[in-house]
């Protein structure tokens, strides 16, 4: 597939037109933008909200998983699936070259959808490491959510980034945090996702004896304390 | 005197966590005092892939070994799908090598004793001593009629012996007991399973592990205070991932 197509997604196709919420790892700005009519014409308007450390509601019952790719002048890629569903096969094309001269191809990120302070529904996806593990740990945090929020849905805080410096240069790993939980939301429809399966180690027969294999010998005793 | 755990919110330990007092004390404050999860890469995911294809294998002695790694990599899949570890990839591949060598080896051993219905794991509580919270654990395999407590380590390259932590952490599993404990170190290319020996000794140096931490949390009842006395080791595999890194950054300044 050539440059400027983009591939099917299991996404439904409004997604695609929800305001966003973009975060520059580059430069650590989180920003808001949505898509207005200016006489006749669609324009995209970016708002910087970084410095209002903003809340949102996250759908992170929803979030979706998989492959993205963003380039400017070209459509998103984007081929996901919900969060513990098997990930997509990594769509194949020409992609370009990235900013190092070298063959672009997607990489795994997140989509989810969030809910600002003003009531508006956002998507919020990002491919970039630094992103993807501020997302991991919110998600780790949402799984181990207490008992009684169990069917709510985490409000989130951006409060402000952290400079990481790397081979390629600086990033910015967003501070984000869970300031409290609230019920979800009637802006963001979905109730909570199918359990997820997971792998039972039980099984009912008890197991027939076998000789116990010697152990392997070992180089030398445990080091000392 | 107050009980300084009580004070701490502590109402038990483990033995990652007295493991990572004696490595890393600014991980353990920032995981266990203040409670901010440290992320952890692709590596840790890759021990918990493996373990479900191989324990797939093992309860399942008829489980055709592909139908194992598809488990193992099912799950990696899904632990790692937000992940933004770049060794991720890398690591897949370690999953999918790692499950047939283990299992060519563990299989031997027969099918695993269950544990208790509605369990994963079978969970070990044993009393570190007076004053001490109870050291809690979790066992990967056992096999009762052997008598033998399994714990299944993965890794790139096989280790000649039983690291410290690990003998640590092993004889917690059986002190006290007549069981024996072994690690298995699996690798893509080779498996080795050694034995526990010294359980007493070990025993002994973790409960002294948890005194010390005792007398560091009775320093102070306020967090902050006892964090302003630590120093993260930058270079610690602790902060590889990006988000324990920038957490670090934002409790420690550095």
């Amino acid at each position: 597939m050539g440059l400027g197509l983009s591939y099917s997604s299991s996404e439904t196709a409004s997604s695609d037109f929800l305001p966003l919420v973009s975060y520059n790892a580059k430069a650590g700005r989180l920003k808001f933008s949505q898509r207005v009519e200016v006489n006749g014409r669609w324009e995209k308007q970016e708002e910087d909200v970084s410095f209002q450390q903003p809340v949102f509601i996250a759908d992170m019952a929803n979030i979706q998983v998989g492959w993205l790719f963003f380039k400017a002048g070209m459509a998103p890629v984007r081929s996901l699936v919900r969060i513990g569903q098997p990930l997509p096969p990594m769509p194949e094309g020409d992609f370009g070259v990235d900013e190092r001269g070298n063959a672009a191809k997607p990489k795994q990120g997140f989509a989810m959808r969030v809910l600002d302070a003003n009531r508006t529904v956002r998507d919020f996806s990002s491919n970039a490491a630094a992103v993807l593990s501020a997302i991991d740990a919110l998600h780790t945090e949402y799984e181990r959510r207490p008992g009684d929020a169990q069917d709510m849905l985490p409000v989130i805080q951006f409060a402000g980034a952290t400079e990481l410096k790397g081979k390629h240069g600086s990033n910015y790993s967003p501070n984000f945090q869970i300031v409290k939980w609230v019920p979800r939301p009637a802006e963001l429809p979905g109730g909570p996702p199918s359990p997820t399966v997971s792998q039972s180690v039980a099984q009912a027969a008890p197991a027939p004896a076998a000789p116990l294999p010697p152990p392997t010998p070992q180089a030398a005793k445990p080091l000392p304390f | 005197m107050t009980d300084p755990f009580a004070t701490h919110g502590i109402g038990h330990l483990s033995a990652s966590s007295l493991n990572t007092y004696a490595a890393q004390p600014a991980a353990w404050a920032m995981s266990y005092l203040l409670k901010r999860r440290l992320p952890v890469g692709a590596s840790a995911h890759r021990g918990s892939a493996i373990e479900a294809g191989v324990s797939a294998g093992l309860f399942e002695p008829e489980k055709p070994v592909d139908d194992c790694v598809a488990v193992a990599l099912a799950e990696y899949d899904r632990l790692t799908a937000l992940s933004g570890d770049p060794r991720r990839e890398a690591q897949r591949k370690v999953v999918q090598d790692t499950v047939p060598v283990a299992l060519a080896e563990l299989r031997q051993y027969g099918r695993p004793t269950p544990p208790e219905e509605g369990q994963h794991q079978h969970r070990i509580s044993k009393p570190l001593g007076e004053g001490l919270p109870d050291l809690v654990g979790y066992l990967d395999f056992y096999w009762q009629e052997h008598g033998l407590v399994l714990d299944l380590k993965t890794t790139e390259r096989v280790p000649g012996q039983i690291s410290s932590a690990h003998a640590r952490q092993g004889c917690g599993y059986i002190v006290n007991t007549n069981n024996i404990c072994r690690f298995a170190y699996a690798s893509p290319k080779k498996i080795a399973v050694y034995q526990l020996e010294g359980v007493q000794d070990h025993w002994t140096h973790m409960q002294a592990i948890a005194q010390r931490l005792k007398r560091f949390l009775a320093l102070s009842e306020d967090k902050q205070e006892l964090i302003g006395l630590l120093v993260p080791d930058t270079d610690s595999f602790y902060w590889s991932d990006p988000a324990a890194e920038a957490a670090r950054k934002e409790i420690y300044g550095m």
